[in-house]
């Protein structure tokens, strides 16, 4: 095998898949509610709903400051499984961060998220960890972390 | 097609080391007859094409004057007349997203690749170098290749390469001086829980005010036989995210969008790595006549998935 091709995502018999996107920054997760600046912090739990699995395709780490110039920030993720998604901290810019931004009335403004694949599984009420380290910065930044993936629900056939 | 054969990535690299007139192409000049030979032990597949000159100091591909055409190995080329490069692809061919060529064209062992180029523009090209991307084909068992177990599960992962240090808790090339002519060597080793699949890369310091412009990577394998024949820029290699280059086009310059790891340098095939085994990264720079230049610590990301045998 040369290449091995994107493995086919069909959904389970008697299971519905709804398309589904976790948002986190500081309005639901207090570590993020603050600049960045200068800061490093492990283990901040991103929080999964208890109603469905959710199978996790894509990822979006970005950085919203008053300056025009985003700042370098280093981040890993842990899966629900306690499996590092990374070899220690990388750059933010080379993992998550969603394309080059585009400025426009002084803000980022963002495209495509950086897909994961193979999928990662992570069960109803599971816990994604998210670690970041940042260098001292001229302007506030704030960080959120957004997940793409479906929501897969069974006996709705 | 290529039944049975190996399939290796390979990158050609057509520039100043190669032909020693691309080092300045002066405004109206052309040339014609620019030859590169593809190396004795495997024909190759061109599959993209890529190129480049060096960084203006605001950091600009100044390339929107290149006209050129290529043959394949009977010099039959494969335009009418020379073509502007910017029709083909709003950022030539770099920050990892090549110009595909389809059909691919077959080049045996040994065989000339020749193009004819041509600057129409009022400014020297400085340090021109034209990227070859595809395919080495090799019989079974000429080149080390490991491939998939018959069972396994996957987990996308990103491998930094370098040294790590406690002190700032990060993988980071380190010590890059403004001119690194020799080769600054980096293992990479995979770790032994899992097997690695190296499917794209990211590298650079988008956010740097120092100038980090001029840097060369070549990948090897554990053999220490190179994927390229001399060193690949890393923005071609690689390309990154919140890119601080800008690209000539029509009569200004544009800024690359959808570029970044969403979009990451491919390599294809992809490169599997066994737990436990190596490649290497070696890095060049030359930096020195950009003002303001400093020693650095540059990241370089891989990435692919793990692979577990089941």
């Amino acid at each position: 095998m040369m290449y091995r091709p994107q493995f086919a995502y069909s959904t389970l018999p008697g299971c519905k898949d709804e398309d589904f996107v976790y948002f986190f920054d500081g309005s639901n997760t207090p570590f993020l509610n603050q600049s960045v600046s200068a800061l490093s912090i492990p283990y901040i739990p991103l929080i999964l709903d208890q109603d469905a699995p959710f199978y996790w395709r894509g990822i979006k780490i970005d950085m919203r400051t008053t300056g025009a110039v985003p700042p370098n920030v280093n981040v890993k993720l842990r899966d629900c499984y306690q499996n590092d998604l990374s070899d220690g901290l990388v750059p933010a810019t080379q993992y998550g961060f969603p394309q080059n931004p585009v400025t426009f009335n002084g803000q980022n403004y963002t495209g495509a998220p950086v897909p994961l694949e193979p999928e990662i599984y992570c069960p109803r009420g599971g816990v994604i960890l998210f670690f970041f380290e940042a260098p001292t910065l001229a302007n506030p930044s704030y960080l959120s972390v957004t997940l793409f993936g479906v929501k897969r629900f069974t006996g709705c056939a | 097609m290529t039944p049975n054969l190996i399939q290796r990535h390979q990158d050609y690299v057509l520039g100043s080391h190669q032909d020693p007139r691309l080092a300045s192409v002066a405004a109206g000049a052309s040339i014609a007859g620019i030859t590169l030979q593809t190396d004795s032990d495997a024909p190759f597949l061109l599959r993209s094409r890529a190129m480049r000159v060096k960084y203006s100091a605001s950091r600009t591909q100044v390339l929107g004057n290149l006209l050129l055409r290529f043959a394949g190995p009977d010099r039959d080329y494969r335009s009418q007349d020379m073509i502007r490069q910017s029709l083909l692809g709003p950022y030539f061919g770099q920050l990892g997203n090549p110009i595909p060529e389809v059909p691919e064209v077959f080049y045996p062992r040994s065989s000339p690749i020749t193009v004819d180029i041509y600057n129409d523009g009022a400014t020297a090209l400085t340090n021109l170098v034209l990227y070859f991307r595809g395919v080495k084909l090799f019989s079974p068992g000429a080149v080390r290749s490991y491939n998939y177990p018959a069972t396994f599960s996957g987990l996308p992962f990103t491998y930094p390469v370098g040294d790590y240090s406690d002190t700032d808790g990060l993988t980071l090339v380190r010590n890059i001086p403004v001119v690194q002519t020799g080769r600054l060597r980096q293992t990479f080793r995979v770790k032994t829980d899992a097997d690695f699949v190296l499917r794209g890369g990211q590298a650079g310091l988008p956010f740097s005010t120092t100038p980090v412009n001029e840097v060369f990577v070549t990948l090897r394998d554990e053999d220490e036989k190179p994927y390229s024949n001399d060193s690949v820029h890393m923005d071609v290699l690689f390309g990154n995210s919140g890119f601080g280059a800008t690209f000539a086009a029509g009569g200004g310059n544009i800024t690359p969008v959808a570029t970044g790891p969403n979009s990451p340098g491919l390599f294809f095939p992809e490169i599997y790595v066994p737990q436990n085994h190596l490649m290497y990264v070696d890095i060049q720079r030359y930096d020195s006549s950009f003002t303001g230049a400093t020693v650095i610590n540059l990241p370089i990301s891989f990435l692919g998935q793990k692979v577990f045998q089941k």
